[in-house]
């Protein structure tokens, strides 16, 4: 035994001194959802009334061709709070909402673009009604409600059940041109986490010599393919196709940025909507103000309050931002389901990784 | 098998290095079955220790008395490459030793295995140093490694997510989202360069607060809608 040892000995010392090759495996990132095709909305459950869905479907239609505005309030509840304004909407047809909100003594006074989606040709958004309303089919039960009134106009009610039973959402939409002039959301508590609704609303002639939107950065027009979807998972992209709760992707794009490409993860169940934006890189918190470190779904993140929530969070050389318009549960749910860092600090993993650090160092082109 | 494989027998004789020694009792104190292993190693080296040395035989013992008697030429220096059959050279080195054969073959068995007698002691320590070396070699570079490996992390370039830009894209996805709300996603987030001024001539009231019929609103939040009617 004794006579063997020193060669099996010596053999294994440099066994080990040239075993970085070997030991070092990078854990295969196992990819979130190997399905490169596209989520497509599936059959209306049973249980939705068609005439709900019907005037959902020209709610979806209606901002198309109609110029008005009018005022209406947001408001938000979260676990730290409440946020509420007033905003300023004025519509313009075939092209966008200019949303304006009034100065408060907290949130200054600004104004945005959403440009609209449906009926739009060459757009840069492309037609989401008819998807996302099919998620909203899909994952809810859609009847219908009674007639209420809404800043003075007769409003029909539909409502959307989760298949569990509980209300999930409530719609008042208006019965002459079937615009949507109230939105409540619910969480799975039954509370309130969402409700918006016009006080007032003026339907107006459009004029010629209409004000046009205002200039804002166009949006990344490189819309992502489902096959580029499934070469950037092969690379290392996280990009999953499904977030919990029923959150599907819907829309996918890319932009270089100078620090390198962001991919664009757009996410929906219908109510709820969730961008996923993903850089390669380690999160460098020197230039962002207004953030908090905190815990949410179990990791370490960074956050935003606000509506959108804001999170952001880097793992395995990867940057995620999440901006999520969601329940405080389902947010948490979607940062536990994302990749985060498993910082193991046992023997063999610094080692490992130590010898990982010191292959690198040899190998230039490690 | 056990973790320490090897170094049992390494650690029993005591010719580890001390911090390879260190660590593998850390390593023997926390786990049962590598002390078992290794106090199983030690009683078999102290059941050795106590036996008797066997004594030689009376052939060796005349033998090596032989070697003090002036004998024959010293027999050609042992290559130990030329020990390998060499059928070319066969016939030119087989002379030279052809006369002292028997007596070479005697002395040489006897020199080897005198050689055998004499060096192993030398032999084995000099195993058991290589070996000793070289673990202190593989639990330096363990050592280094573990120091290197400290926290992962630092695995790409530094870098702040353009948080303003995101929101706008996101207000651009989402808004085009029917049913949502697209204050939601971009007002209380996001900002123009500029707020351009909004016409509100001719607005009609067309409803009061009361009338919509909302829950109670928070604090904070200041209508500056009059109703009137």
């Amino acid at each position: 035994m004794r006579l063997r040892r020193s060669f099996t000995g010596t053999v294994a010392a440099f066994a080990i001194l040239a075993a970085p090759a070997l030991l070092l495996q990078a854990p295969e990132k196992s990819p979130a959802n190997s399905s490169p095709r596209w989520q497509e909305p599936g059959p209306r459950p049973p249980a939705s009334d068609l005439r709900a869905l019907v005037l959902l479907e020209r709610a979806v239609r209606a901002p198309t061709g109609m110029a008005y505005e009018g005022t209406k309030f947001v408001s938000a509840w979260s676990s730290t709070g409440t946020t509420s304004l007033v905003v300023d909407v004025r519509h313009f047809p075939r092209s966008g909402t200019v949303t304006r909100v009034r100065g408060t003594a907290t949130s200054p006074a600004g104004e945005t673009f959403a440009p609209d989606s449906a009926g739009v040709p060459g757009g840069a958004t492309p037609d989401y009604g008819a998807g996302v309303l099919g998620l909203l089919a899909r994952n809810y039960d859609v009847t219908l409600g009674g007639q209420e009134q809404v800043a003075g106009r007769t409003a029909r009610v539909v409502e959307a059940y989760r298949p569990a039973g509980a209300l999930a959402a409530r719609f008042w939409l208006d019965a002459r041109t079937g615009l949507l002039l109230r939105r409540e959301v619910f969480d799975r508590s039954g509370r309130t986490v969402r409700a918006s609704a016009y006080v007032l609303l003026r339907l107006r002639r459009p004029d010629p010599g209409e004000h046009l939107p205002p200039m804002q950065p166009a949006p990344w027009r490189e819309r992502v393919s489902g096959s580029e979807l499934a070469g950037l998972r092969a690379d290392g992209w996280t990009c999953p196709q499904e977030l919990p709760h029923k959150l599907s992707l819907y829309d996918a794009r890319r932009f270089e940025d100078p620090q390198g490409p962001i991919v664009h993860l757009s996410y929906s169940d219908g109510l709820s909507t969730v961008s996923v934006f993903e850089q390669r890189g380690q999160l460098e918190l020197a230039g962002l103000t207004g953030w908090r470190p905190t815990h949410i779904g179990g990791a370490d993140v960074h956050l935003r309050e606000g509506v959108p929530q804001r999170i952001t969070w880097s793992a395995d050389g990867t940057v995620y931002t999440v901006l999520a318009d969601a329940a405080p549960e389902t947010v948490a749910d979607i940062v536990r389901s994302l990749p985060h860092e498993r910082v193991d600090n046992g023997t063999l993993a610094r080692v490992r990784r130590g010898l990982g650090r010191v292959a690198s160092w040899v190998n230039p082109f490690g | 098998m056990t973790h320490l494989g090897d170094r049992v027998a390494a650690l029993v004789d005591g010719e580890l290095s001390h911090d390879a020694r260190d660590r593998l009792l850390a390593h023997v104190a926390g786990c049962p079955r590598c002390r078992e292993e290794v106090d199983a190693a030690r009683q078999v080296k102290a059941r050795l220790a106590r036996l008797s040395v066997p004594a030689p035989s009376p052939a060796l013992t005349a033998r090596l008395l032989a070697l003090a008697e002036p004998g024959e030429p010293i027999p050609p220096r042992r290559r130990p490459l030329r020990r390998l059959p060499r059928p070319a050279a066969g016939p030119r080195s087989s002379p030279r030793p052809q006369s002292a054969r028997p007596a070479v073959g005697s002395t040489g068995v006897s020199t080897r295995r005198g050689r055998v007698a004499h060096s192993s002691a030398d032999r084995l320590r000099r195993f058991g140093m290589t070996g000793a070396g070289a673990f202190s070699v593989a639990g330096l570079a363990l050592g280094g490694a573990f120091a290197v490996g400290g926290q992962s992390g630092n695995t790409g370039v530094p870098l702040t997510p353009p948080v303003d830009r995101l929101e706008v894209e996101h207000a651009a996805t989402t808004g085009g989202v029917p049913l949502t709300d697209p204050a939601f996603s971009s007002v209380l987030g996001s900002r123009l360069s500029q707020p351009a001024t909004v016409a509100n001539s001719g607005v009609l009231l067309r409803g009061s607060v009361g009338s919509v019929g909302l829950t109670p609103v928070q604090p904070g939040w200041l209508p500056t809608v009059a109703p009137s009617r």
